[in-house]
């Protein structure tokens, strides 16, 4: 029986294998910070206005997080699932032009149109795919690169859409609010900082239980790591109520721009915190010291909040540069960006996406263990879509408006360079890949306009100017090809070797008695029929939704010719 | 006589013009290895495409009986879930995956695999998952596969890309198990090794086993029931040693011999 053998005695003959390539990932990074650098060198270097400038910086930040999160939801289709959409730009204009039409027709209700256009994209998505997932990959391209045209094309001919010239849009918090109340609210005021106050305690209570807990089992460092894992999202789901009522304008007091930037600077040194715990503390250390450094990077918004209360008595400069409203695009964008990633993330750990990854291996075999090939890709895409759906009215507010130039099918390739060079069905990857490719092109725009001597007068042996540009798009290309023939896993290979994860978690199948102890987890448990309670699922046919509903109908028509 | 598990009575599969099964009827008893042999081309591979739903019956076919369940024509991702899995002729893993995970995607309805529930239930298919990952390192030890759990499936060498398929099975609970060929491409060392596994299987565990083989030494020491197919039917069944002494089988193997005819 092999039931009875000893788990330890298993895990000693283990042959531990890690992933490599950490030396490309950081060729990755050098490169995009030396592009960085060459970005901000180039803008702050063009023209002499430096509220020009400042907001040039913002609204490109804005542009590439949206992008980021597209190619995210895109990295769940192609890498996952693996079914190549090449018509996403065709659910991001379904999501778009929801929100506009319905913004414009009935009043301004940001929440209610966002996710109206959620579900408008949802539907589309389902509609299209669900006749198309049993195509082959080939074939699935060519109908999803129809359908994302046949979207552009009715909304180019039809009135109702705008036709050519499409309909303009203005972002509720520029109509607002005034450039000059701005101004007078961008340091963080009394009610925002008592909001921030009360959510950095909410989310530290939670840690302190969650690390005693943790600690029962597991050694000091890992307690940690797992703490701050889930302090990350604990805070990120604060950090979203705070982001929206400083958009909403909730507070009183008005927005407060110091408030979005400490929350930003609070949830990234816990991110900080969790990646330092990883790489230098040793599993061994006494428990103290992991704490230490655990929540040393908290520093850095400490600092920042002396800095801000510093900022707030100086007067000037200082103020007519930060008060651009842009900042407020630029951060919700980036935490759209980040809410995108944990979806994301979670479907990169859950059974699900393991799943997916699995009917991506090898459909047959998954079909011949049970997992269904149309509901499972399916699954997929809703997600994809749902993201789409969630992130297309800020591509809206950034574009301010909506026009069928906008959703040309270029985008959907720059999409897929992005995510073929950053690392397919590597999430961190996808974000590193819009970052890079989106800056590419941006930076090549600044240098056309620079104020260098050196640049202008840049040009070929027979006299051409140097176009930055052309360059930009160039490099892309090689870039793609390079990458495509020597390395097709991109700067950021998918993980491959993650079963220390499962090994972690492993003391959790003999703590039987925790679902029994916690009211939370047993009422999980039996909302979500889990095998925990209700044991070994039964050898029984599983019921299909679809062939249930047509048999209803069936059963419906029969009742009524019957009756007659 | 014992209980009979599996039934298929009659199967008929055309395509286009070639007739790959003409009515072949295999029955499974409770605790008997059953084997299938036949020469090539004869249409065993067929038969199990068949009866796991991969391939569509024939409108003239009789039933196929599982449990009492008729599941001829059903959508082959249903059949696992009544307790009836296969492995294919050539080994079919997940290549991009580790071996543990490749063992993790087979349990039946995880609450992770829900669209909702796994956003929401994490702490539910978490322990779910540490039960599983308990399971699947106790069935790789017992495949004697356990050291090679953090590799990928695509690294493993041919026999153990074997093990690995019959292990993935074993993880969906199953009660009889459709073996393609376990043994083709291995030495004899190791195929002998695989079938002592497929026997402990079958003792131990109460696993139904239904094969299908070309090595004739180990299906000859190790079946209780042998099936002979050739040009999609039927023809000779019995236990080992009558198989072993008729006259059909032999002719369906070598050519008929002349002074018959």
């Amino acid at each position: 029986m092999y039931e009875d053998t000893d788990i330890q005695k298993i895990l000693e003959k283990r042959i531990v294998k890690k992933d490599q390539g950490y030396l490309r990932m950081l060729l990755g990074l050098i490169i995009l910070i030396a592009l960085l650098i060459i970005f901000l060198w180039a803008t702050f270097s063009s023209g002499t206005d430096r509220n020009k400038q400042f907001n040039f910086v913002l609204s490109s930040f804005t542009l590439i997080f949206i992008y980021a999160a597209f190619a995210l939801s895109l990295n769940l289709e192609v890498g996952y699932v693996g079914l190549p959409n090449f018509g996403k730009i065709g659910f991001v204009a379904i999501g778009a032009y929801t929100f506009v039409i319905l913004e414009t027709t009935q009043g301004s209700n940001l929440f209610v149109h966002v996710f109206w256009s959620v579900i408008a994209t949802l539907i589309f998505g389902v509609l299209m795919t669900l006749p198309s997932l049993r195509l082959k990959e080939d074939y699935f391209a060519i109908v999803t690169i129809v359908a994302g045209e046949i979207v552009r094309t009715i909304v180019q001919n039809e009135d109702k859409f705008g036709g050519t010239s499409g309909i303009n849009y203005v972002n509720p918090i520029f109509k607002k609010y005034s450039a000059d109340s701005l101004v007078k609210h961008i340091f963080i005021n009394f009610t925002s900082f008592l909001f921030l106050l009360v959510i950095v305690a909410i989310t530290v209570v939670i840690a302190i239980f969650q690390y005693r807990g943790y600690l029962k089992v597991n050694s000091s460092k890992r307690s940690m790591v797992r703490t701050l894992e889930n302090a990350d999202k604990v805070f990120l789901f604060f950090m979203l109520i705070g982001f929206i009522m400083n958009f909403a304008g909730i507070m009183d007091d008005g927005p407060s721009l110091g408030l979005d930037l400490m929350l930003l600077l609070t949830y990234f040194s816990i991110k900080i915190a969790k990646a330092t715990l990883n790489m230098i503390v040793s599993d061994n250390k006494p428990t103290t010291n992991n704490v230490l450094v655990g929540i040393s990077p908290l520093i850095i918004p400490i600092i920042s909040i002396v800095v801000f209360f510093l900022l707030r008595f100086s007067k000037g400069d200082t103020v007519s540069i930060i008060s651009t409203p842009k900042w407020y695009t630029a951060i919700l964008s980036m935490s759209i960006m980040l809410i995108a990633y944990e979806v994301m993330n979670i479907m990169d750990i859950s059974p699900l996406g393991r799943t997916l990854k699995a009917i991506r291996d090898d459909d047959t075999s998954a079909v011949s263990v049970g997992k269904g090939l149309l509901i499972n890709r399916l699954k997929g895409f809703v997600v994809a879509s749902f993201v789409i759906g969630f992130v297309a009215p800020f591509f809206v507010f950034f574009n301010a408006g909506v026009t069928p130039e906008t959703y040309l099918p270029l985008l959907t390739f720059i999409l897929y360079i992005m995510i073929i060079i950053g690392g397919t069905a590597n999430n961190r990857g996808v974000v590193f890949g819009a970052v890079t490719i989106e800056l590419l092109i941006l930076t090549a725009q600044r240098l056309q306009s620079v104020n260098n001597a050196f640049i202008q007068n840049l040009s070929y042996p027979w006299g051409q100017k140097v176009d930055p540009v052309n360059w930009a798009y160039i490099i892309t290309g090689v870039l793609l090809i390079v990458f495509l023939i020597f390395a097709p896993e991109g700067f950021f290979p998918e993980r491959k070797y993650n079963n220390d994860r499962y090994l972690d978690d492993l003391y959790l199948a003999d703590r039987d008695d925790d679902i029994d102890k916690s009211k939370f987890l047993s009422m999980l448990a039996k909302a979500s029929k889990s095998s925990l309670i209700y044991g070994e699922p039964k050898e029984e046919i599983p019921s299909n939704f679809f062939s249930n509903l047509l048999d209803q109908v069936k059963n419906k028509f029969k009742g009524g010719s019957e009756n007659e | 006589m014992s209980d009979i598990i599996f039934e298929a009575e009659n199967i008929h599969k055309y395509f286009g013009g070639v007739k790959a099964l003409q009515g072949a009827t295999v029955l499974v008893e409770k605790g008997k290895l059953t084997s299938l042999i036949g020469p090539n081309g004869s249409g065993k591979s067929t038969f199990f495409n068949v009866i796991t739903g991969f391939l569509k019956a024939e409108e003239n076919s009789g039933k196929i009986i599982f449990k009492k369940h008729n599941i001829k024509n059903l959508p082959p991702e249903y059949i696992p879930w009544l307790g009836m899995v296969r492995t294919f002729q050539h080994t079919r893993n997940f290549p991009q995956m580790t071996v543990l995970e490749n063992m993790l995607v087979s349990p039946k309805k995880q609450v992770g695999e829900s669209l909702i529930w796994s956003f929401l239930a994490k702490p539910i298919w978490q322990r779910e998952d540490a039960v599983n990952v308990k399971k699947a390192l106790q069935i790789l030890d017992f495949l004697e596969i356990a050291h090679v759990m953090d590799h990928l499936a695509s690294e493993l060498s041919g026999g153990q890309q074997k093990l690995l398929a019959i292990g993935r099975l074993l993880m969906t609970a199953p009660s009889l198990l459709l073996l393609d060929e376990p043994v083709a491409g291995v030495n004899p060392t190791l195929a002998n090794k695989i079938f002592d596994q497929i026997i402990n299987l079958k003792e131990k565990q109460g696993i139904d086993v239904l094969l299908i083989e070309h090595n004739m030494d180990v299906v000859m020491s190790f079946s209780d029931h042998i099936f002979v197919m050739a040009e999609g039917r039927v023809i000779a069944e019995g236990d080992p040693s009558s198989i072993q002494k008729d006259k059909k089988v032999l002719d369906a193997y070598l050519g008929e011999s002349p002074d018959e005819a």
